[in-house]
């Protein structure tokens, strides 16, 4: 089935590196017809824009009206364009980059910044920062389906969107009544139990992440910073996120007047960009409500 | 005429030719899409920044988490273990490889006419199992935390990574002997090595013995007399004379100007490689150089392939003896200050972070030098080479490759030069 395809990597606003992997998994490489298949890849060097495209996976988020411009001209030639690593579906770490100011960007950079299922219909969407092993073989079957039946209707989503709390190897001491002790920061993390995140006071985004990553950070002694992207279900990281906290620290709230509680600990939140929409800030409602209060449209 | 994307470097850069009766009268290499990193990381948490940074660069990301994580240890005032120490190392010397191994095979090589990606792309996969085996992700290796590591590889995940290293090792060893040999008989190569390019003053961190330091040492400014001066960071930074075309770069430093940094100028630099293969490899390029210091910047391909080589066995080296995994993996004594630094020579070259954070440690100002800081002014000055040159297919490819042995992030060069407020 490899043989003759072409492939092409665009590599949008991040760092990229996520994409040499897809010629590392043995099975998508396999697939794919390996290096010999690659036509287009401009930082290694493969700059000619090719006729068409078998498969063009696509890093990165939108930022210039270059990259739109590039990006609709390469789905026209394109077969099955992937959607590949968060940036490209929610923004990533540069997403952060939609609080800079618009007007001190400078000329052709758009009012904020898009994902590319905002400019252009992906046949498939892959999340992670990088999208992990388990995530590349199903990538793989399904390029595979693709390739040799005919292309299904609609988009397909890699990976499992479940919460990342559902199958979390980290348990709470009572998993049916959840509290999380006051917030700390990552930094304060001492003398870690092994219990879960929150009920050490942990900000751990694993109730509003979804779990394809298999609980890399976690099963290393770290809390979820949300990179895989939003669970099912999960409209705004943050928002969400936010929500879920208040339930378990107001838990906790019997004997102490609830307000002043909950508000002195949501101050110690001194970073809420950082900690809740670290990679999902131009998804977030947020940034709906400010694209339209400054009249900029969301097409 | 203008060359976009530029080979090897994307879309993120144009090469601008400007042209007069048939010559080039001017060529530059222009950003268009900076990051405007600093804007985005004032304000934030000082802690989250190890995982911010890196997504700002492809080829040095592990370099800026580890940069990032010193600087917020300093500000902290928290003193990181041995093994966590180790265990950056490691990851600095993986990612020294790969860009080393990726710069030459994908970017530089084939302008050239030289095609060894198959064969670099296995290389890869070994040192990207063994990152993976090291922190869990290829990317964002986030047990990389102030004051130590939040986990280490067991013993069996050990012995994996290995007996991954020893193949690596041989492999690059061999890998790079043969692109040595090829090299030699390359026309287009051997033209190049013949141009003459102006000398330059050089930047690296070395250690105590004379060799690269990568995070342990002190910061060498080589000036193109060949004398030394070993400089403090703050030092350093003082000394900067940092000029601005719509983003900033370094002229000069301390009256040294341009100054170089990465492979280039740390094999300009350092007394030698101290380790069996890099050693000997070192020595055959030297015959082939004629010497040290060495200032046309083609020979970088070469200066890759001596540190590859010797990143690999000191990889190997590491992993066949894990006394220095024993011990304590996180120190959270503190005494927080304000401003904090940190220095890591990655595979491009000098990165410096420095950060300013208040009283509740949130980020209020920072400095982001990158080495294409450094870079920006040699790369300029030795584009200017073609000027008065006929623009043609060689002169087009000759400013392409040079743009490569650079390896510019030229998105980076936003900086915010100096950290208002104190320090």
């Amino acid at each position: 089935m490899s043989e003759g395809l072409s492939i092409g990597f665009l590599e949008l606003t991040g760092c990229s590196t996520c994409l040499e992997n897809v010629l590392l998994h043995e099975k998508l490489s396999g697939i794919l017809g390996g290096l010999g298949s690659v036509k287009y890849w401009p930082s290694h060097g493969y700059t000619v824009e090719p006729d068409s495209l078998d498969v063009l996976f696509v890093s990165g988020a939108v930022r210039t009206r270059a990259q739109v411009e590039k990006l609709k001209k390469l789905r026209g030639k394109t077969r099955i364009l992937v959607a590949y690593g968060t940036c490209s579906i929610y923004g990533g770490l540069i997403g952060l980059t939609a609080l800079i100011n618009a007007s001190s960007r400078g000329e052709g950079f758009l009012e904020t910044i898009k994902t590319v299922p905002d400019i252009v219909e992906p046949d498939i969407l892959v999340t992670g920062c990088p999208p992990t092993r388990d995530q590349l073989d199903e990538l793989a079957g399904v390029i595979n389906d693709y390739l040799e039946n005919e292309k299904p209707r609609g988009k397909v989503f890699i990976g499992n969107r479940n919460s990342l709390c559902r199958d979390c190897p980290r348990k709470p001491r009572d998993p049916s009544r959840l509290e999380m002790p006051g917030i700390k920061r990552d930094h304060e993390l001492v003398g870690d139990d092994g219990r879960c995140f929150l009920e050490q006071g942990i900000l751990c985004l694993g109730p509003v992440t979804s779990s394809g990553c298999g609980h890399l950070c976690i099963l290393r002694g770290r809390p979820c910073m949300g990179c895989n992207g939003p669970a099912r279900g999960v409209v705004d990281q943050g928002l969400n996120y936010i929500s879920s906290i208040g339930s378990i620290l107001l838990k906790s709230m019997e004997r102490i007047r609830m307000f002043d509680y909950f508000a002195a600990e949501i101050d110690r939140l001194v970073d809420p960009m950082g900690y809740l929409y670290r990679y999902t800030l131009p998804k977030s409602l947020l940034t709906k409500l400010a694209l339209k209060k400054r009249g900029v449209s969301e097409k | 005429m203008i060359i976009s994307p530029v080979p090897g470097i994307g879309e993120d850069a144009r090469l601008v030719f400007d042209e007069e009766e048939g010559r080039i009268k001017n060529v530059r290499l222009e950003a268009v899409n900076k990051l405007f990193i600093e804007e985005v990381l004032r304000g934030r948490a000082l802690e989250l920044l190890p995982s911010i940074t890196p997504i700002f660069c492809s080829s040095d990301s592990w370099s800026y988490t580890v940069a990032s994580v010193m600087a917020v240890e300093d500000v902290l005032g928290r003193k990181p273990t041995i093994p966590a120490l180790g265990l950056r190392r490691l990851g600095l010397l993986l990612e020294i490889i790969e860009n080393h191994v990726r710069n030459n095979a994908f970017k530089t090589l084939p302008l050239l006419g030289v095609d060894v990606r198959g064969e670099a792309l296995r290389i890869l996969g070994y040192t990207s199992r063994v990152k993976e085996l090291l922190t869990g992700r290829i990317l964002n290796p986030v047990i990389y935390v102030p004051g130590g590591a939040s986990w280490k590889p067991d013993n069996s995940i050990l012995r994996e990574m290995a007996g991954l290293a020893r193949i690596l090792s041989e492999k690059i060893d061999d890998h790079g002997r043969r692109l040595i040999g090829n090299l030699r008989n390359n026309e287009l190569y051997n033209k190049m090595l013949n141009l003459e390019f102006s000398q330059a003053g050089y930047v690296a961190v070395i250690g105590g013995n004379g060799e690269p330091g990568i995070i342990n040492g002190e910061i060498a400014l080589l000036k193109p007399s060949g004398g030394i001066e070993k400089l403090g960071v703050n030092e350093l930074l003082d000394k900067v004379n940092i000029s601005s075309m719509g983003f900033s770069y370094w002229v000069e430093i301390n009256g040294v100007g341009p100054v170089r940094s990465g492979p280039l100028a740390r094999l300009n630099i350092v007394h030698g490689y101290p380790s069996e293969k890099a050693s000997s490899i070192y020595e055959e390029v030297l015959l082939i150089t004629g010497g040290k210091p060495v200032h046309n910047p083609f020979y970088t391909v070469l200066a890759r392939i001596v540190e590859s080589i010797y990143a690999a066995e000191l990889v190997y080296e590491s992993l066949s003896d894990t006394d220095w995994l024993s011990g304590v993996l996180m120190n959270t004594k503190e005494s927080p200050g304000k401003i904090g630094y940190g220095v890591v020579d990655g595979g491009r070259g000098l990165i410096i972070h420095r950060y300013l954070a208040d009283e509740k440690l949130v980020v209020r100002d920072l400095s982001l030098y990158t080495p294409s800081h450094f870079n920006y002014a040699v790369l300029r000055r030795d584009l200017s080479l073609l000027k008065g040159r006929v623009l043609g297919d060689e002169t087009v490819r000759i400013a392409e490759a040079l743009s490569t042995l650079y390896d510019p992030c030229v998105s980076e060069l936003t900086i915010n030069p100096v950290v208002k407020g104190e320090g």
